[in-house]
């Protein structure tokens, strides 16, 4: 028993040692294991330690870097605390606000806030912290401590704490500018509508689909619709007539290409009434330059174009009543020029038959009366026709000085009536050839120089004409009329050129006139683009002047149909057809003719006319424009257009009614060289004919004839100033020494001359005649000249003096009948050289 | 299985049959571990159920009741060495409420390697605690024990009723109430 307990005891102890050992296993294994827990926590811990320091620096470095960049950041940063205080501002907010961050910090944001904006902040702010808001932006003024209004744009950050100690952080940006361009953006925009309203212009908005998207008020006054009416509406069914719908349409379509437009049309109001608009219509775009329709812009026209019927129908009444008055002018016109141009022919006819001094004083009354009657006709008749604008410039090329020297010519008589001298000169610096209107310039210096001999005696009127400019395709020049006169008191001189205005009212009784020439001149120079002007001295003598633009022609290209009597050097020769079929007139004309020893055919209507100039060849024709059967145009046409008439180029001369008339344009357009106002006189036919056969000129028209001083002293009839020119070369003086000797020696050369026809001396004759030729050069009248010269010739030739008889006896006559016009060259030269 | 189960299991036998009948049925068990056990170690689970079985047949009960009985014991154990686990203010359903909430979490950390039974709790109405108790152990008879121990100890009086949802008794289900 004993035994087995110890056995028991032995085997529990056993037990207890095992446990013992296992458990001292276990607790060293736990003792090691939580050591080596123990050193891992160690580690771990230090790790942490290390992680926290790195995270410490860099977390110092980067509130650094954040520091700096708040530091120098262009924009205000500020905290605050949740009452509003500052708590810290960046130097911008110093910058700004002119405060420094001493002044700043504690302070609470508001106080700087403009006045009338605090309420309204505060309000924003406090309703962002009630309602959480985590970030806000609201723009309000401050003021800073120089007292500028400053605008802020601010964006807020609330970083919400448990404890209400919420932090805010605000960033905030001087606005002022953008506030101000807003603010100018307003008011202009408020401007342009307020100018819109004002300016009653209607607007209206539609889509692409052409539906009213927008109407504004005035649009609405203006049809009496409402905007809520036309919005989502069709224009075109709302206001259109049928009849215009296709106008819209196009101006649809335009906006829908971009374009703008600007029309009129009729448009419907509500009321069923019609008004009318004139519609300046736009593309429409949106802020992206994308086309979301077109804005028309109304303007109602009603009014003026009610106005516009009214005057379109006063204007047809007054066209209707001036055409009334302008055909009653033409007819009165013609009606009295027909009988008055054979007055003044038969007056003119009569002159040059053998009248006693009585007759001849009457036949001169006759004579002025019918001119100052037909000046009177041609005057209203132009002036009418002028103001109509019925009158045209007509370019051609003329002979500048070949023109003057002929109206000098034709009013010689007049000058020498009255004890006045008539000279010309013109400048070396003028063109010899000019294009401009040949008759305008004629009637314009007619008219001047009519003036100055009428309210001049014993005096000296001038022609001048002078270069005074260039332009591109011309120049200018400068002509001047001169007279010593009774002249113009300084306070009428503008008043001269106006219409039916002379200087006064005795003027007209003493001189006559009707008071229209010069407002014709000033109307002709102002057609021409020029202008007129008058300087006067009253008791001195005026000087009218007058400057226009004329192209200038290189050298005489003449006209297409260059006149083929060109070469002919005297009327005697010249072989003419007149085309007449007034009987007065024609007998006029015959006996001119005849007087100047012409050569001439009679057809006494235009069909005639070209008959005659099939057959034989003239060296111009005379046509007269109203005949019967063919008239003067289309005969003339009929004569141009046949190449196989001898006469095809020949010059063609038009004798019409008036110069202003449309016959010249008509003359023109039948290829008619020049024309003749009828009535003209004996010395104006002259001129007329031998300008166009180019007698004078014709050989010298490329020299440089304005250099002759000849041919500015007024030469009498038939001297040749060329010929002085080239034998004196401008000495006037010596000109007259030689005509004096002539004068001396005449009479003694023909009683020689006499004798040896008497005697048949054959010898002595020859010398004879060859020594008056050049007698008859060196006294200007080298035509006479040539005759000796050919007589000359022949009688050297012949070698006798058979058949010759008469020939000298006319040669001798020729000597006897130069010794009184010599005598006045002699008297003109003696009168220049005693003016100079 | 932890050791302390070992270790006051024999103090149990010892108690109140003497070391004898210990060193007997560990003779007669023969366990692997060579039958020396220290409270800090863990040893086979079936260790303790051959031991157990052993006991029974030896004093003539049924293993049932020796698991009840050695439940009470457990929880005088427990109680001594862990009274920072006994709230005093708590009711015995606090208490049970806390062995799968906290006790069972707080022993977890001490012995890692501790395989402990779930216990589920949930008041379907007032002064009723539905306790689940899941284990692979099958070991829901030491539960009754210490759960009746509680009810004791709290001084409360309350019927158990306890009844097996898997058959084999790895899920059980107390009714106490």
């Amino acid at each position: 028993m004993v035994l087995k307990e110890l056995e028991v005891l032995k085997r529990r102890l056993e037990r207890e040692i095992k446990a013992r050992k296992e458990a001292e296993r276990i607790l060293e294994e736990k003792a090691l294991e939580l050591f080596h827990s123990n050193e891992q926590l160690r580690k771990l811990n230090q790790n942490l330690e290390d992680t926290v320091q790195k995270r410490t620096r860099e977390l110092a470095q980067s509130q650094k870097q954040f520091q700096s960049l708040v530091e120098s950041a262009g924009d205000i940063i500020y905290n605050a605390n949740v009452k509003g205080h500052f708590t810290y501002v960046n130097p911008m907010s110093e910058k700004v606000l002119g405060y420094s961050k001493e002044e700043l910090i504690g302070r609470h944001y508001t106080e700087f806030v403009q006045k009338k904006y605090v309420d309204k902040v505060r309000q924003f702010y406090l309703q962002t912290l009630k309602n959480n808001k985590k970030t806000s932006y609201y723009e309000f003024p401050v003021i800073n401590k120089k007292g500028r209004i400053i605008w802020l744009g601010q964006k807020v950050q609330i970083e919400y704490q448990a404890d209400g100690n919420h932090k805010i952080t605000a960033v905030a940006r001087d606005i002022s500018e953008l506030v101000q361009a807003r603010k100018a953006l307003e008011s202009s925009e408020e401007k342009y509508r307020g100018i819109i309203n004002n300016m009653e212009l209607g607007l209206l908005e539609v889509d692409l689909n052409g539906k009213i998207t927008k109407a504004y008020d005035w649009f609405c006054d203006m049809t009496g619709y409402t905007a809520e009416e036309l919005v989502g509406k069709d224009p075109i069914e709302v206001f259109m007539r049928p009849e215009q719908i296709p106008i819209m349409k196009e101006q649809d379509a335009n906006r829908k290409r971009g374009q703008t437009g600007v029309y009129e049309i009729e448009m419907r109001k509500k009321n069923g009434e019609y008004i009318w608009v004139a519609i300046s219509g736009a593309p429409f775009y949106n802020i992206k330059g994308k086309m979301i329709g077109s804005i028309g812009i109304h303007l109602d026209i009603s009014y003026q174009k009610k106005m516009q019927a009214q005057l379109e129908a006063a204007r047809y009444e007054a066209e209707k009543a001036r055409k009334a008055e302008q055909d009653f002018l033409a007819y009165m016109s013609h009606e009295i020029r027909t009988p008055l141009n054979a007055v003044v022919g038969m007056a003119n006819l009569l002159a040059s038959t053998r009248l006693d001094d009585a007759q001849q004083v009457y036949v001169q009354d006759i004579k002025y009366a019918a001119d100052v009657l037909h000046g009177l006709v041609s005057d209203v008749l132009d002036i009418t026709k002028i103001e109509a604008g019925e009158v045209e410039v007509v370019e051609s090329e003329l002979n500048l000085e070949q023109s003057i020297a002929m109206l000098c010519k034709t009013l010689d008589y007049r000058a020498k009536e009255k004890g006045n001298k008539l000279t010309y000169s013109i400048k070396e610096n003028v063109p010899a050839f000019i294009l401009a209107d040949r008759n305008f310039l004629n009637q314009i210096l007619l008219n001047l120089l009519g003036n100055a001999l009428k309210f001049t005696e014993n005096g000296a009127i001038k022609v001048a004409v002078e270069k005074i400019g260039e332009v591109e395709d011309g120049v200018f020049l400068k002509f001047e009329v001169s007279d010593t006169g009774i002249g113009i008191s300084a306070d009428k001189a503008d008043k001269v050129f106006e219409r039916f205005k002379q200087e006064k009212a005795e003027t007209q009784r003493q001189y006559g006139g009707t008071g229209l020439g010069l407002a014709i001149s000033r109307q002709l120079v102002e057609l021409h683009g020029g202008r007129i002007y008058v300087e006067s001295k009253e008791g001195e003598g005026s000087t009218f002047i007058f400057s226009f633009r004329v192209k200038e022609v290189e050298t005489s290209t003449s006209n297409t149909f260059v006149p083929t009597g060109a070469e002919t050097h005297s009327l005697e020769s010249a072989f003419i057809l007149v085309a007449e079929d007034n009987e007065f007139n024609l007998r006029y004309i015959q006996a001119l003719l005849d007087q100047w020893k012409v050569k001439y055919r009679i057809a006494s209507n235009g069909k005639e006319a070209v008959r005659l100039s099939e057959i034989e060849e003239f060296d111009l024709i005379l046509m007269d424009m109203q005949m019967p059967v063919l008239n003067g145009y289309e005969a003339c046409q009929a004569i141009r257009k046949d190449p196989g008439n001898p006469n095809q180029n020949v010059a063609i001369l038009a004798l019409t009614a008036s110069a202003l008339l449309d016959e010249k344009r008509k003359a023109r357009e039948a290829e008619m060289n020049d024309h003749l106002t009828k009535p003209f006189t004996p010395d104006q036919l002259y001129a007329f004919i031998s300008q166009n056969l180019r007698i004078e000129v014709s050989e010298n028209v490329n020299e440089e004839v304005h250099q002759n001083a000849f041919s500015a002293l007024g030469l009498p009839k038939g001297f040749d100033a060329k010929a002085l020119e080239d034998t004196y070369q401008g000495d006037i003086e010596y000109a007259l020494q030689m005509i004096t000797l002539y004068m001396k020696s005449i009479e003694e050369e023909w009683k020689k001359g006499e004798a040896n026809l008497k005697a048949k001396d054959y010898k002595e004759l020859v010398t004879w005649v060859h020594k008056l030729a050049s007698n008859f050069t060196m006294v200007g009248l080298p035509h006479i000249s040539e005759q000796f010269r050919k007589t000359e010739k022949e009688l050297k030739e012949k070698k006798s003096l058979t058949g010759y008889q008469t020939k000298i006896e006319k040669l001798i006559l020729e000597v006897k009948k130069s010794k009184p016009k010599v005598k006045e060259l002699g008297e003109t030269l003696l009168k220049a050289i005693e003016n100079d | 299985m932890k050791g302390i189960v070992f270790t006051k299991f024999f103090e149990m036998i010892e108690e109140e049959k003497g070391y004898d009948l210990v060193d007997t049925i560990i003779e007669e068990v023969k366990p692997d571990s060579g039958g020396s056990y220290t409270a800090v170690g863990t040893y086979d689970h079936s260790e303790i159920v051959a031991l157990i079985v052993s006991y029974a047949k030896h004093t003539g009960q049924n293993v049932s009741d020796v698991l009840k009985d050695f439940g009470k014991y457990l929880f005088d154990v427990f109680y001594n060495n862990y009274s920072s686990f006994f709230n005093p203010n708590h009711t015995a359903f606090d208490f049970l409420k806390s062995i799968d909430n906290y006790i069972h979490i707080e022993v977890a950390k001490l012995y890692p390697d501790a395989q402990l039974p779930r216990f589920k709790t949930e008041e379907p109405q007032k002064g009723t605690l539905v306790m689940t108790y899941v284990s692979t152990r099958k070991m829901a008879d030491l539960a009754y024990g210490l759960i009746e121990k509680t009810l004791q100890h709290f001084q409360e009086e309350k019927s158990i009723i306890m009844e097996n949802v898997e058959a084999g008794g790895s899920v059980v289900k107390f009714t106490i109430s």
